[in-house]
């Protein structure tokens, strides 16, 4: 039986610039299944991140409703809505955007010293997901001590160290070379597979996108299949 | 260099210079704060300097309130004084004793004072200033002139009663100053002026008593100034007189500014220091945002010298900019200073700016600014286009090629810089050495305490406290500089007050317990009986009785005191012995035993002597440093004179005296014998049970024994912590500087990493964080950076007293733990809130879009 992870119900999104009323979102809808990989697609400022930011609890809409693993999270506040990003959420960015203060099995190990439940399980599961993407040689490497397929790969492992039911990638293979971003596609694929994560990718990148289920386009804040 | 000078006219340069400065202008307005206290610091003092030197210059005759004066241990010789008054006119006379001062009106106990007879006339120069207004006019009769700190603590007024020994006087009015005598002295021993004829009548002056008997002159017109002084100096050295002049007295006073002002250029230049180290940090992060943009433009084909030009100008402006502010706000300090010193300086400063002190402070700003800039223009002058584009491949240490020439110009800028804003080569060098050498210290305990902390395995802690920690180790960091600026605060303020609790406690030392608590003298042979009987019924027991005999100095070693003094003058300064250990009176005593507050150290110490001195040396013993200023040894002879008999004596021990002690202590002391029926006075240290006895005790004293002085050593330590809370009042405002420079660097440190906060913040809530948690990791963050900047000022404070405690002293303090936990909380206060106001926008930002960037 087939599982909805996030449905989105005519989302509408505006910011002012200016005094001038800039449509972001207008009206979008969509759903994602458990397992199931979306690609977003479409032209910069289109408003796929902003898109992507309101599923994921960061931003909160104009109107329309967000329900992410059956939970409404426009009725939820700022912490419970923390909480539920910490528990059911994973996300990859283009920057890769690791803590430079801490070491690669340290970063991984993050989402879980959050919720507090660091011990000596978190870390043999942050050497695991690490030796899955290729790095527990490297596990006390600084971010700067690693090159940028490599940094992407620790930010991969840790998305997935809090076993999330859903994981937003924005523009994950944007800052790689062809032959690392083709790498770091089958990585994560692989354990959206293996770990049954639904996925939620913002891309340019066409191959990226074809590997997805599906593939939304977005154009002037509208939506289309 | 000819193509960097045209440049840096070119009018691209300017407007490269000045769109850049445009987009940074927020963050430059801290850089401009960091140098700017410092140049208000040093301007201020200096400026401050030449007008306390200017008001010397002007106020020089009213220094001394007279041209010349003479000043004696013992009457003077008076066809010597009529001699001198041939030539120079009638003299005001003055005499100095001690007495006890009862007011009339008060229930408390009467308090020691120092007395002061003058003449009418006096001061020649300058004036007595009292409230109400009239000085020395107001003595007439049986009036008198009080210390204003005598008339609070009395609660007396004018128009109340005084007695002085055996008589009254009403006061007439309060002092508020003398000429040429600082007021933060006085409370020691309060001054009551009284006219010179009322001296008999308070019965004060007796046989032992101890007077110092001044004679002031004004120099007649007609005369060749200069020789007469020489002559009179000439005389009065074989006569053991002081002469003073009111050229000596301004010279004197001039050493004593001096002084006072190179402790306070030290703190205006530390407070400067961190701000050169503030700026070099800020610049440092600040080129290192612009290194993408160099390198862009060097794509484009910018030359080296060209990119150097755009930031070498910003840096100059930003030096200019900074200096003129500190410049401004320097000489707006220096209105507000003078009231933090006044009370050390004898005479009234008259604020004016000082050009030389604008100009210093405008060229040490600039020059500063662009020397701690020099590492970063250096990184930007010599970047390769690509690392620019790609700063993680840009290695973070510089040459040491380059740092063999940096480090070295940094510290001869520093000695200069202390040199050229101090008056005096030797103190201006040592003073930059010292700085040199604080700074030095801090930054490597610094050092340590970080690489412990990040050596140290964290694990037990929560993940908040723990990446708090870890975030003083973000790249581009300046945790390090953050740490050496508040702690150098905490370091001064700290070593303040324990510096002020050490002296304290080696005072309070000697009242504790079984020691004395008060010490009666001036006590007459035939008083000495009825005075015990008064102590034995008030049940206080006598710890120490001893006789004093004044004693002078004629022979050492067979040679007469004016020939030694003769010989001095063709030796060699290490090899000359003191003028004041030949010319003075030595209060000696006769015992048979040794005391217990000395030790001996060499010889026999011979207790009783019945020979006949006239055949046979009297054995003495020595106080072990007096030998060594006398330059003698055991076995070598000295003669002292007693009323003009002659005593003989040969050196036979060696003690050493613990001065701390609140006893009478000794140069040399007789054996019992030879001097038991000279004319003699009697000291007596004793101890009460509390604060009510003595006072009772005191005012019995004084009712029988007038002329008995009363030193209460309770008081005086009271006295002593008031003082040095009003000397440490100068010198907390200087270190607030230091302290102040550090929060703009911390202020400046916070806005430049906001960016990188804001970033780890989001990254932290996007992955899950809650908005409590983001913020327990910033506060963490900010309470170990105020924890490991207070303990490592703290630590080099305590290290530093103690050691002044074990070398100076010869007595280890006990470890104050108040100061540590105070700098402690306040530090910690205050950075949080620092550094919460300065991350209000990090937990306001809800967007992704500034991951992006």
């Amino acid at each position: 039986m087939k599982q909805t992870i996030l449905k989105v119900n005519n989302l509408c999104k505006s910011y002012f610039m200016n005094k001038t009323e800039l449509k972001v979102l207008d009206s979008v809808s969509f759903s994602l299944e458990k397992a199931e990989s979306i690609a977003i697609t479409g032209p910069s400022g289109s408003g796929k991140s902003t898109l992507m930011g309101l599923c994921a609890g960061l931003d909160n809409p104009d109107s329309g409703e967000i329900i992410l693993c059956d939970q409404d999270i426009n009725s939820m506040n700022e912490d419970e809505r923390a909480l539920l990003r910490l528990s059911q959420t994973s996300f990859i960015f283009q920057s890769f955007h690791l803590m430079p203060t801490l070491t690669a099995l340290e970063n991984v190990m993050v989402p879980l010293e959050l919720q507090n439940n660091a011990n000596k399980e978190t870390k043999e599961r942050a050497l695991e997901l690490l030796s899955k993407v290729g790095l527990k040689e490297r596990q006390h490497h600084f971010p700067s001590q690693l090159s940028g397929g490599e940094q992407q790969r620790v930010a991969i492992a840790r998305a997935f160290i809090n076993q999330p039911k859903i994981l937003f990638a924005d523009e994950p293979t944007g800052n790689l070379d062809s032959h690392t971003a083709s790498k770091i596609q089958d990585l994560l694929f692989e354990l959206n597979q293996q770990l049954s994560t639904s996925l939620i990718i913002v891309t340019h990148d066409n191959d990226l996108a074809a590997k997805a289920n599906r593939t939304l386009k977005m154009k002037a804040g509208q939506i289309s299949e | 260099m000819i193509q960097f000078i045209s440049n840096l006219f070119n009018p691209w340069t300017w407007i490269m210079a000045k769109r850049e400065w445009h987009s940074q202008k927020k963050h430059l307005k801290l850089y401009l704060l960091c140098i700017s206290i410092g140049i208000a610091a040093l301007v201020s003092i200096h400026s401050l300097a030449s007008s306390v030197r200017s008001s010397i210059d002007l106020q020089s005759r009213s220094l001394l309130g007279s041209d010349l004066s003479l000043k004696s241990r013992f009457k003077m010789d008076e066809a010597w004084l009529l001699e001198i008054e041939k030539k120079m006119g009638p003299s005001l006379a003055e005499r100095r004793f001690a007495g006890m001062a009862k007011f009339l009106n008060s229930k408390q106990a009467p308090r020691l004072v120092q007395v002061r007879a003058i003449s009418q006339g006096y001061p020649i120069y300058g004036e007595i200033k009292t409230t109400p207004l009239g000085g020395s006019e107001l003595l007439q009769g049986k009036h008198c002139l009080v210390e204003s700190s005598l008339l609070m603590q009395y609660k007396a007024k004018v128009g109340d009663k005084i007695q002085l020994g055996q008589s009254t006087f009403t006061i007439a009015a309060q002092i508020e100053s003398l000429p040429g005598e600082s007021g933060v002295l006085s409370e020691l021993a309060p001054r009551i002026l009284i006219p010179f004829q009322d001296i008999e009548s308070t019965g004060l002056i007796s046989f032992g008593s101890r007077v110092q008997y001044l004679e002031h002159y004004a120099f007649p017109e007609d005369i060749k100034q200069q020789e007469l002084i020489g002559e009179i100096k000439a005389q009065a050295e074989m006569k053991s007189i002081r002469v003073e002049t009111s050229m000596s007295r301004q010279e004197r006073v001039r050493r004593l500014s001096t002084n006072l002002f190179s402790f306070l250029n030290f703190s205006a230049i530390l407070a400067l220091t961190l701000g050169a180290i503030g700026v070099g940090s800020a610049i440092h992060v600040y080129i290192n945002k612009q290194l993408k943009s160099a390198a862009i433009l060097k794509c484009m084909g910018a030359k080296k010298s060209q990119i150097f030009a755009v930031y070498i100008l910003q840096i100059f402006l930003l030096g200019i900019i900074g200096s003129s502010l500190g410049v401004c706000l320097g000489i707006a300090i220096q209105l507000i200073l003078p009231q933090a010193i006044q009370a050390f300086i004898p005479f009234e400063i008259q604020s004016q700016v000082n050009a030389s002190s604008i100009i210093l402070g405008l060229l040490a700003g600039t020059l500063i600014t662009l020397l701690s800039s020099l590492p970063s223009l250096k990184k930007i002058t010599l970047l390769n286009p690509l690392q620019g584009l790609r700063p993680e491949t840009i290695q973070q240490n510089s040459s040491r090629g380059f740092n063999f020439i940096f480090y070295p110009i940094c510290i001869i800028s520093t000695l200069l810089l202390t040199t050229l804003s101090s008056h005096n080569t030797k103190t201006g060098i040592y003073s930059g050495i010292t700085l040199i050498i604080i700074i030095f210290c801090l930054a490597v305990c610094a050092k340590v305490f970080l690489s412990i902390i990040r050596k140290t395995p964290i694990s037990f802690m929560p993940f908040t406290f723990r990446q708090g920690l870890k975030n003083l180790f973000r790249p581009n960091n300046q945790t390090h500089t953050l740490i050496i600026s508040l702690g150098t605060g905490v370091f001064v303020i700290a070593l303040l007050f324990l510096l002020r609790e050490n002296l304290l406690y080696q005072v309070r030392k000697t009242t504790q317990d079984t020691n004395p608590n008060f010490v009666l003298f001036d006590i007459q042979h035939d008083q000495s009986q009825d005075l015990k009987a008064l102590l034995k019924k008030a049940q206080v027991p006598i710890l120490q009785e001893v006789p004093i005999i004044d004693l002078r100095l004629r022979k050492v070693n067979g040679l007469e005191i004016k020939k030694i003094i003769q010989n001095n003058s063709s030796l060699p300064k290490e090899e000359r012995i003191p003028h004041w250990t030949l010319s003075r009176t030595y209060r000696c005593t006769y015992q048979e035993q040794i005391l217990d507050s000395e030790k001996l150290i060499l010889g026999d110490f011979i207790g009783s002597f019945d020979g006949d001195f006239e055949q046979e040396r009297i054995p003495v013993s020595i106080e072990s440093g007096m030998m060594e200023k006398l330059k003698v040894k055991i076995g070598d002879t000295v003669d002292f004179e007693l009323s003009g008999i002659e005593l003989p004596c040969v050196i036979t021990s060696v003690r050493e005296v613990e001065w701390m002690q609140m006893r009478p202590n000794f140069f040399f002391v007789f054996p019992s014998g030879p001097l038991n029926e000279a004319p003699q006075m009697q000291v007596i240290v004793s101890r009460s049970e509390d604060p009510k006895s003595t006072n009772k005790l005191q005012t019995e004293i004084n009712n029988q024994f007038p002329n008995i002085s009363f030193l209460d050593l309770t008081l005086v330590i009271q006295t002593l912590t008031s003082l040095l809370d009003k000397l440490s009042i100068a010198i907390r405002f200087m270190a607030g500087f230091s302290i102040l420079t550090g929060f703009v660097i911390l202020i400046s440190t916070l806005k430049l990493s906001q960016d990188q906060r804001q970033k780890e913040s989001i990254l932290l809530k996007i992955l899950g964080a809650s908005k409590k948690q983001t913020q327990l990791i910033l506060l963490s963050e900010f309470t170990f950076l105020a924890i490991i900047s207070t303990n490592v000022g703290c630590l080099i404070a305590y290290i530093i007293n103690h050691l002044i405690g074990t070398f100076i002293f010869e007595n280890s303090p006990p470890i104050q733990l108040s100061i540590l936990l105070i700098s402690n909380v306040a530090l910690i206060i205050i950075t949080l809130i620092i550094g919460l106001i300065n991350s209000k926008k990090i937990f306001s930002s809800p967007s992704l879009e500034i991951l992006r960037d």
